[in-house]
């Protein structure tokens, strides 16, 4: 009967029970059956009509009742459920406390991928724009684009709607307390308004500027505004000096605008239409905002078409090839690119691993509890009421789980944040947040992995019929005989999944074991570099640049504290030129391939300021042409095995002059994309073509860059001297950023530290959940197990028998998740090569130390149970069972 | 108990009902009978208006329903007050006397 029915009914009922009451009382004064029924109706008034009004009332009533029913009911199962796990507080905690941290960390690493790389940057019709580059035919290198290419492109609408370009030049702003080199941005004139960047104060380039013959006008970023000018307003309309012409700042940028191309303290316009010989000739890069029809790849096809055109109609222009690649809100090299979705793969493991904690966890409540389920059911509990208990239980961890993972998101993007090296520097266009969509994803992730294994079990229990209930009620539970059913595959997983963490951390590790051993050959600690950059106008000739760089060498040296100085093109490890070349012996064939080795020019000082070791032979001298060479001790080996090098000739490629080896130098830590080489030439550093590193022009002037090398007791207290000294010799020569050795020597391994200690905290956080597993499932089969222990015990069974069951068993399944996870770890080590030095990703010693570690930890997760089990009274559980 | 013309206002009715109930669970019919006994005859309750104050009393909480034999064995609809009738009927009951002791006050008559 449905509910509308049954209150209908039960209204009709009501009314004929009144109108049987007054027609008996009328039948007592006298009337006739027939009469007094009518006098009933009648006195009652209209039957119908008010059965229909309370029929009204009382469905409303019921359907009050009813919601109040079911809130009453969860709230019930909420108290139930809460005085449950405040029963086991520790085991609560635990598995909250677990949940939370992986969520949190998973969130915070989710987060700075999705923001880095996954989303557009924050610029107008962002899924359009593309990064442009020159390319000498289809999938060459990329390179600068000239003014032609640019506006010959902004042509081609079928595969740009438009096309826009900056480009970086180096300026010497003086008239300041202190000459300072600077980055500048030069801009073409759209550029702003394609990407919609706007002004915090005043006014975007507009038409005209950057004319030829036009005032020079100059915006600044919002952060060189605050710190050079206090963020005054007055700064509109005042001047700035750049290679010495004065520039009318009309404008300030907002924060945090950046197009990812470092500092970018100073804007200026470029006017393309206005380009002809005489104006400066910048690298252009172009951002292009694709024709709304074309996904990338078509429009690298379409351009590579038109390019193929354009080419044979302006043979002298050279190629119109471009690189084309969408625009990301982050500029990230491929190792951080690599180093980000590492540690992505890591917290998705410890995610995963957490998950399975909290299954295991409310399978183990509900496999515990199951005797209890089964009477309760089998006593007519409804079906809905028991797997209700069993979503409440889940939700609740859930939650609370989630509440706490929101505070630990922050801490965690934080801290990740903070520890990133500089080579992680997040250059990116928008500050990097807790994603609230990420967040929501990671907690459901974690809820329906609780509410599986929460609903699991409550469908099982909730369907046992009463005659086996009551069986297994006087038998005790058959399911602890198996430790937990599911609960031992868990294990299982979440063991091989902690074992890939353990394997990736540990490779890290040795890495950095490594890193930490290897022996530099030079005195890395003692060297403090600056790289001078001397304009062109100022040291217009040899001459000049040799007397500036001669008297600073020798006013240094007379500072205390300071014990040598040098000039060259880098320092090891990575600050060089690399060549890959034939050597080739004088007097041999040359080599099969090409090697590569690390190049440098050096000035005479260079060995005994760095403090590289000479083997054989002679430093350079001043007098040195540039056919004189110094080889490594790997490079004299290489060409002339035992025999003295030093007076032999060498070339590094068959049309190349042959150079003399007038010295030999120790080997010293050189590597290049992780790879250690100890092939190594120096050759004379020449001051007057000194700039190997291409002169970055501004406005009719280029640099001649040197990296100046000083060596003191103390290379932080050098900073002073070197600034000092370079005020006295020329007032208005900026002096660039100096970067210690330690600081060279270190980066390329900042990274890896960095993943390291990530990896490590993941590693110990999966491996102590892992083991909580484990140890979960053995108390609770000892528990479970009391019964059959006991009578085991009485009929005589050897406590060592007992012993060796419980730990054979939980070790097996150690064992066999470290097996499935050797396996997984295979298959998973392969995104670290390249992060690794000084060990293969396959590393058997590293792979047996992990196994060994996960075998130890799961024999001590045996040990308490194993203990408790011994303790059983036999006496004791026979009288009570 | 004919319907007559000015039946009692709803208010006054539902503290009727209450009070009628005070002196413990009954039926509808009880509950009709008793106000007639109780006024003399004087207040009539029309039975329609009268059930549909009982269940609109029990929706909102002052009155407890429930089903029981009655005499002759058939199915009767009882009704007890609530914790929360038993209050209304005190208040309804104070409210009654000053607006009463008011009325007779202003109209010069003893009550």
């Amino acid at each position: 009967m449905n509910d509308l029915r049954r209150i209908s009914h039960d209204i009709e009922s009501e009314i004929s029970d009144h109108l049987e009451r007054r027609v008996r009382d009328l039948r007592e004064t006298g009337l006739t059956e027939a009469a007094a029924r009518e006098h009933a109706e009648t006195e009652f008034g209209d039957v119908s009509a008010t059965e229909r009004e309370l029929l009204t009332i009382d469905a409303r009533l019921d359907r009050q009742r009813r919601r109040a029913r079911v809130w009453s009911g969860i709230g019930s199962d909420v108290r139930t459920v809460t005085r449950r796990l405040a029963g086991q507080p520790g085991a609560t905690a635990l598995t909250i406390l677990t949940l939370a941290l992986a969520i949190g960390v998973a969130a915070a690493v989710f987060s700075i991928v999705d923001q880095l790389i996954l989303r557009p940057p924050p610029f107008l019709h962002a899924d359009r724009l593309v990064n442009v580059l020159h390319q000498t035919g289809p999938n060459r290198p990329g390179g600068g684009l000239t003014p032609e290419k640019i506006l010959g492109w902004q042509q081609q609408f079928a595969v740009f709607e438009r096309l826009e370009s900056y480009a970086g030049a180096s300026f010497d702003l003086t008239e300041a307390v202190e000459p300072q080199q600077i980055d500048a941005r030069v801009v073409s004139l759209g550029l702003f308004d394609m990407l919609g960047i706007r002004t915090h104060i005043g006014r975007p380039f507009a038409e005209g500027d950057g004319a030829p013959g036009s005032e020079k006008v100059a915006i600044l970023s919002h952060e060189f505004w605050t710190s050079r000018f206090g963020g005054s307003p007055s700064v509109l309309g005042s001047h700035i000096v750049l290679n010495d012409e004065r520039y009318t700042v009309i404008g300030v940028l907002r924060p945090g605008t950046t197009l990812l191309t470092g500092d970018e303290p100073v804007w200026l316009p470029f006017d393309l239409d206005a380009w002809g010989a005489g104006t400066p000739a910048y690298r252009f890069f172009g951002i292009g905002r694709l024709n709304a029809a074309l996904d990338a790849s078509q429009a690298r096809t379409t351009a590579d078409a038109i390019a193929a055109e354009l080419g044979q109609s302006t043979p002298l222009t050279g190629t119109w090839y471009l690189g084309i690649d969408e625009k990301r809100s982050a500029q990230l090299t491929p190792t951080t690119r690599q180093t980000l979705f590492v540690l992505l793969g890591a917290v998705t493991l410890l995610l995963l691993i957490a998950c399975v904690n909290v299954t295991s966890f409310a399978l183990g409540q509900t496999l515990r509890r199951e005797r209890e389920l089964r009477l309760r059911a089998a006593i007519g509990a409804g079906r809905w009421r028991l797997l209700r208990e069993c979503l409440v239980e889940t939700l609740l961890l859930a939650a609370a789980a989630g509440l706490a993972a929101a505070v630990i998101a922050r801490i965690a993007l934080a801290v990740l944040l903070a520890a990133a090296p500089a080579g992680l520097a997040f250059m990116t266009t928008r500050a990097v947040e807790i994603d609230v969509r990420v967040f929501a994803i990671m907690t459901a992730a974690a809820l329906t992995a609780g509410l599986l294994a929460g609903l699991l079990p409550g469908f099982r229990s909730s369907r046992v019929d009463l005659s086996s209930a009551l069986r297994d009620g006087t038998r005790g539970s058959e399911r602890g005989l198996s430790f937990g059913g599911g609960i031992g595959a868990l294990v299982v997983i979440e063991v091989a999944m902690a074992m890939v963490l353990l394997v990736g951390s540990t490779l890290m590790s040795r890495s950095l074991i490594a890193f930490h051993a290897r022996e530099p050959g030079f005195d890395v600690g003692k060297l403090m570099t600056v790289e001078m950059a001397l304009p062109s106008h100022r040291y217009p000739n040899e001459q000049a640049r040799r007397e500036f760089f001669g008297a600073l060498d020798a006013a240094l040296r007379r500072q205390p504290g300071i014990e040598a100085s040098a000039y060259a093109w880098g320092i090891p490890p990575a600050a060089g030129s690399w060549l890959a070349r034939l050597l080739q012996a004088e007097g041999r064939e040359p080599a099969s391939g090409s090697l590569e080795f690390f190049a440098n020019a050096v000035s005479p000082a260079y060995f005994e300021t760095t403090g590289t070791r000479l083997l054989a032979g002679r430093a350079f001298t001043p007098e040195d042409a540039d056919d004189q060479v110094i080889v490594s001790e790997a490079v004299a080996r290489l060409l002339w095995g035992d025999e003295p090098a030093v007076g032999r000739r060498l070339r590094d490629s068959p049309k190349d002059q042959w150079l003399t080896v007038v010295g030999v130098a120790g080997n010293v830590e050189s590597r290049r994309a992780g790879q250690r080489s100890d092939l190594q030439m120096y050759v004379p550093l020449a001051l007057p073509r000194g700039s190997s590193v291409p002169a970055a022009t501004g406005r009719g002037r280029s640099y001649i860059r040197q990296l100046l090398i000083v060596r003191a007791s103390d290379p932080a207290l050098a900073q002073a001297a070197v600034r000092q000294q370079v005020r006295v010799l020329d007032p208005y020569q900026p002096v660039g950023t100096f970067v210690s050795g330690t600081e060279i020597y270190a980066k390329p391994f900042a990274q890896q530290q960095f993943l390291l200690t990530v990896m490590s905290v993941f590693a110990g956080v999966a491996l102590l959940l892992a083991a909580m597993g484990i140890f979960g499932i053995l108390s609770q089969a000892v528990t479970e197990r009391r019964r059959e222990i006991g009578i085991r015990m009485a009929l005589g069974a050897g406590s060592a028998r007992l012993v060796r069951l419980l730990v054979g068993r939980g070790v097996g399944l150690a064992a066999l998740g470290a097996a499935v996870g050797t396996i997984a770890s295979l298959f998973g080590v392969r995104v670290l090569e390249g992060l690794l030095f000084g060990v293969t990703p396959f590393d058997a010693p590293s792979f047996l130390f992990v196994v060994a570690v996960i075998l130890i930890v799961a024999l001590t997760a045996c040990w308490w149970p194993a203990t408790r089990a011994l303790a059983v009274d036999p006496a004791e559980v026979l009288r009570s069972g | 108990m004919a319907p007559k013309e000015g039946s009692l206002i709803q208010g006054n009715l539902d503290v009727l009902i209450l009070r009628a109930l005070s002196e413990g669970p009954s039926h509808g019919y009880g509950i009709a009978r008793w106000v007639h006994a109780a006024t003399d005859g004087a207040l009539a309750i029309e039975d329609r208006a009268l059930y549909i104050a009982l269940h609109r009393l029990e929706e909102r909480g002052w009155l407890v329903a429930s089903w029981g034999a009655s005499e002759n064995n058939r199915r009767a609809r009882y009704y007890r007050l609530s914790p929360s009738g038993r209050r209304a009927l005190a208040r309804k009951q104070r409210e009654w006397s000053a607006h009463a002791a008011a009325m007779c006050k202003a109209l010069a008559v003893k009550p």
